[in-house]
């Protein structure tokens, strides 16, 4: 026999305790102890071990009365103590899961359904709050971020305030030395030019490049991470900074550091300047873009006259101030009147109302509704449209949840009656269909975020020409937004069917009295309600696609074909490459100019008879008009022979705009000069179609002022020609790459834009359509499961199986009628706001989308329900009917 | 020897005022109850530990687990201030009621300390 072992008689002692809840762990420990001081006790006194034990064991009592008084306690302190509550409350979340799991598993339709669109929907989520969130969090990375703020102005102009970001020159300094709530200003001036570095190995690498030049400050003030050098390199006059991007690009893996760059700063001078800096512009966290920080001392340098260094007529891009606590803001801007008068009492064309001041977080907000090229930022549209095309769909998917749930609820019915039989109150099946639910929508949103990752926002990045990455670990806020995302949707899809469910009476169910899901309204109206949806964004992307094409037939005013532009280096070339060119029998004429319609032009205040209005201006050459084709109205264009001296050609819109009956000869000044209307031409497309045709006049300058030159090439000769000035081109500058571009490009990029609104419809209505026929399938297949018994009769009395399809899903065809009948209306509607709000130049809307719309729609829904067919088919009605 | 609605009923009393001497553990409570009562109370351990936990549980006393270097660790009671409070009450409760008794069945009742 086995000697006595009291700890394993312990052991085998606590085991029959163990697996009771009314004993916790500690419990156990604590009668544990006891029997071991008993135990030594009692050994204590003579007895050995083992009876020891025994009688230890018996004066403990019996294990029922045990039992009995520790389940009292812990029923009175379930009523109490929450902590003890919550390990009840786990092991009957673990059932629920549990439950869950089974219940996925047996519906695999509904659940696969379920999934996919919530987790589409939730992937499209995910990707509109990370294009989102960057904006939010845009420039909130500089730790003086709240204390940084950019002075502005503003102006009246044709009765309208409008508002400047840019500065006086002198401003920033000025504001430094007197006030005492600035500790640092610092002037930002944006400059365009070729940036060249000769690589080691003697190639040249050039590009046009973002230059800025900035107060040494800058570095300082702003927070850039310094990858290379310190903050204090923009000191030195002759250093320069860049960026991270721009030293990948012209210095690849070699170290920047102490490289030095050529920037052409004007035709004829060029500087050397030496790498003392590389900085990350956070180009994912900045709505500032630039490439290069030169010291703001360059840019005094390269004003012409010594006197516009401390001028007021003069202005930089911006001017930041760093205040000593955020709250200043208001006290500088109390103090600003004798800045204002300052500038006024030089600048008479130009007169402040105000100076302005925004925190550098707030400046991607404004800088749709400023003038000025400070930041750049997507259009409040935007969001707004993005937004709502996220919310759409995830409403979308949360249709098709409640749809089948409530048409798979069938399934559940005696499950739910014997629940509620055995005690199950109604809050117990609602959290229990609603752990089902949260569990669905954790796997969705899982299988979303990488939805997102994988295909969405790399397909939305390709779409929309951003680079946006999803940052697990930078932010907790994604952390947030998803939990949060998971309760909105596992409620917002999963309350009214856990209600409803659980609504129940037992006795009807049992006795097969309760019927449902098929006459359900709700069901219904979600259906149609989806459909609605799905015509109305397939409506709006045919008619943008519609609207892209109609756009590209538009006639731009002129003759864009056979257009060749080459931009000059020195105005200076143009008359010997012209000269050489018109002896090319493919040339048809020659022209130089300054602006060229669609892609450059300036702004002039006209003063006309006293009254004040804005107006493009185009600085040209003699022929310009001529080869450009542009169509005249009335009077006459500038001619080659004749001395134009004041007299310039305007636009239909400025002699509108004016409300002229006899423009010609009339006048109007700009910056004193006065000018006189010699001819007026026909409206023309300068802008591209968002925009209406603004007024616009056209005055001759001379051929030292000319930055492109413009050819009109014989029609079928346009890549001969191309090629024979790239050599021309060629003798000229050897070293300058030739950049001459067909002028019917010039709105490409605008086109492309377009292309990319249509895009982001199309991928739309497509993951419209995709979850509205989603729910269409799960709720015929529910519908075919449900009524195999009518079928069964009905094939069996002698039924064609087309006859029984039609049948059996009448109603969800006369519900995609209904869906196109109210969509068609509002998308009516809503179609020509839309259109308004993008282009000036649009379309009218015919029936084209319309038809194409409910042709799409309904061939998808006609296909979706067509899949039931095999399930009929396959129905064979003795099986059906035996089952019953 | 003592009937047990007269166990139930001092039950409570009996343990706050053990307390009220200091710490203490279960076995150890025991052990007092039956040397006060010269072996004629014995409480049963599995009455015992539920009833500590439901004074626990109201807040009369506290515990802390004391570490043990064979076998599980030990709980100690302590009473809380809500305890005393309570033991107080109780007291108040049971010299009234010793009154009456004293009166009817002669002061002998009283202990002859």
């Amino acid at each position: 026999m086995r000697p006595f072992d009291l700890n394993r008689a312990l052991s085998m002692w606590r085991r029959a305790y163990r697996f009771n809840p009314a004993f916790s762990a500690r419990d156990l420990d604590e009668l544990e102890r006891h029997l071991r001081d008993h135990i030594r006790h009692l050994h204590a006194e003579g007895l050995d071990l083992e009876r020891a034990f025994h009688e230890a064991v018996f004066d403990l009592g019996d294990y029922r009365t045990a039992d009995y008084e520790y389940r009292k306690v812990l029923w009175g302190k379930m009523r109490r103590l929450p902590t003890d509550y919550l390990d009840q409350s786990l092991a009957m979340l673990r059932s629920y899961i549990r439950l869950a799991y089974r219940s996925l598993r047996r519906n695999k339709t509904a659940a696969v359904i379920n999934l996919t669109g919530l987790s589409i929907a939730i992937g499209v989520l995910v990707v509109c709050f990370v294009f989102v969130n960057r904006w939010f969090q845009v420039e909130r990375f500089h730790t003086n971020a709240d204390r940084i703020f950019v002075v502005g102005h503003t102006v009246e102009r044709d009765g309208d305030e409008q508002k400047w970001v840019n500065s006086p020159l002198p401003l920033g300094p000025a504001m430094q030395a007197d006030l005492p709530q600035v500790e640092q200003a610092v002037r930002f001036e944006r400059y365009s030019t070729t940036v060249s570095y000769v690589r080691p190995d003697g190639e040249r690498v050039a590009d046009r490049q973002r230059l800025v030049f900035v107060d040494p400050a800058f570095l300082e003030v702003f927070s850039y991470p310094m990858v290379q050098g310190e903050t204090s390199a923009l000191t030195d006059l002759n250093s320069v900074v860049i960026t991270q991007t721009f030293a990948n690009k012209y210095f690849g893996t070699d170290d920047p550091l102490g490289a030095t760059l050529d920037v052409a700063l004007t035709p004829t001078l060029t500087r050397s300047y030496t790498v003392r800096g590389v900085l990350d512009r956070r180009p994912q966290a900045s709505s500032i873009p630039f490439d290069v920080l030169l010291p703001f001392q360059t840019y005094d340098d390269l004003l012409a006259d010594e006197a516009d260094r401390d001028a007021w007529t003069q202005s930089v891009t911006a001017t930041f101030l760093l205040l000593r606590t955020p709250e200043d803001v208001d006290a500088v801007a109390a103090q600003m009147d004798r800045y204002l008068a300052l500038h006024n009492a030089v600048a008479s064309e130009w007169i402040y109302t105000a100076f302005t001041f925004d925190n550098l977080r707030d400046l991607w907000r404004i800088v749709q509704d400023v003038r000025g090229e400070i930041a750049f930022a997507p259009p409040t549209q935007i969001f707004i449209l993005i937004t709502v095309i996220s919310l759409l769909l995830l409403t979308l998917a949360c249709f098709n949840y409640v749809n089948v749930a409530l048409s798979t609820t069938q399934r559940r019915l005696i499950e739910i009656g014997i629940r509620k039989t055995l005690g199950g109150e109604k809050r117990h099946l609602v959290v229990q269909f609603l752990t089902e639910n949260v569990v669905l929508c954790f796997l969705a949103l899982v299988l979303g975020v990488m939805l997102a990752q994988a295909f969405l926002l790399p397909g939305f990045n390709a779409l929309t020409g951003t680079a946006l990455v999803i940052d697990y670990w930078g932010s907790t806020q994604l952390w947030w937004f998803l939990g949060a995302a998971l309760v909105v949707v596992a409620m917002a899809s999963g309350m009214y069917p856990a209600f409803h469910i659980a609504r129940f009476e037992p006795i009807a169910i049992l006795r097969d009295r309760q019927r449902l899901g098929h006459t359900s309204w709700l069901t219904r109206s979600l259906l149609t309600g989806q459909f609605v949806l799905a015509f109305i964004t397939m409506f709006a992307s045919i008619a943008l696609v519609q609207n892209a094409q109609y756009q590209a037939q538009q006639d731009w005013g002129y003759d864009k074909e056979h257009l060749l532009m080459v931009p000059l280096e020195e105005a200076r070339h143009y008359g010997p490459l012209a000269e050489r060119l018109q002896q090319n029998p493919n040339v048809l004429q020659v022209a130089g100019t300054r602006h060229n319609f669609g892609e450059n032009w300036g702004w002039a205040t006209l003063d006309v008879d006293g009254i004040q209005m804005e107006s493009v201006r185009f600085d040209v050459g003699t022929n310009y008009l001529a080869a450009m084709n542009v169509r005249l109205r009335e009077g006459r264009m500038f001619e080659p022979d004749r001395q134009e001296t004041n007299g310039v050609v305007v636009n239909e819109a400025l002699v509108r705009a004016r409300g002229w009956t006899a423009p010609i000869g009339q006048t109007f000044r700009v910056d004193g000069a006065l000018y006189t209307v010699v001819g007026v031409l026909e409206d023309f497309h300068f802008f591209a179609f968002r925009h209406t045709i603004r007024p616009a006049f056209l005055r001759l300058i001379d051929e030292a002022a000319y930055t492109t030159l413009v050819l009109r090439t014989r029609p079928g000769t346009a890549v001969q020609t191309y090629d024979a000035l790239a050599e021309t081109w060629a003798s000229f500058h050897p070293d300058v790459p030739f950049n001459g571009y067909f002028q019917d490009t010039v709105f490409d990029a605008y086109f492309a834009g377009n292309r990319r609104t249509v895009n982001v419809f199309a991928a739309t209505a497509t993951l419209t359509l995709f979850l509205s026929v989603m729910g269409l399938f799960g709720l015929a297949a529910q519908n075919v499961a449900r009524r195999k018994r009518e079928i069964g009769i009905r094939k069996v009395l002698g039924a064609h199986l087309l006859q029984v399809l039609g049948l059996v899903n009448r109603s969800f065809l006369v519900m995609i009628v209904v869906a196109f009948a109210i969509a068609a209306p509002l998308a009516y509607t809503g179609l020509g706001h839309l259109l308004d709000a993008f282009y000036a130049f649009r379309m009218p809307i015919g029936p084209d989308p319309f038809v194409a719309a409910f042709a799409l729609i309904a061939l998808a829904a006609l296909a979706t329900i067509a899949t039931q067919f095999r399930a009929i088919a396959h129905a064979n009605p003795a099986d059906v009917l035996r089952a019953e | 020897m003592f009937s047990k609605p007269l166990v139930a009923a001092s039950l409570e009393p009996l343990m706050l005022s053990l307390l009220s001497e200091g710490e203490m553990y279960g076995y150890q409570i025991i052990q007092r109850v039956k040397a006060l009562s010269d072996g004629n109370l014995v409480w049963n351990a599995s009455k015992l530990y539920p009833l500590l936990h439901k004074l626990e549980n109201k807040g009369l006393v506290t515990a802390v687990w004391q570490m043990s270097t064979d076998g599980p660790n030990r709980k100690y009671y302590r009473l809380t201030t809500k305890g005393e409070a309570a033991l107080a009450q109780h007291q108040q409760e049971w010299r009234a009621y010793n009154a009456i008794l004293v009166q009817l069945w002669g002061p002998n009742l009283l202990p002859t300390d």
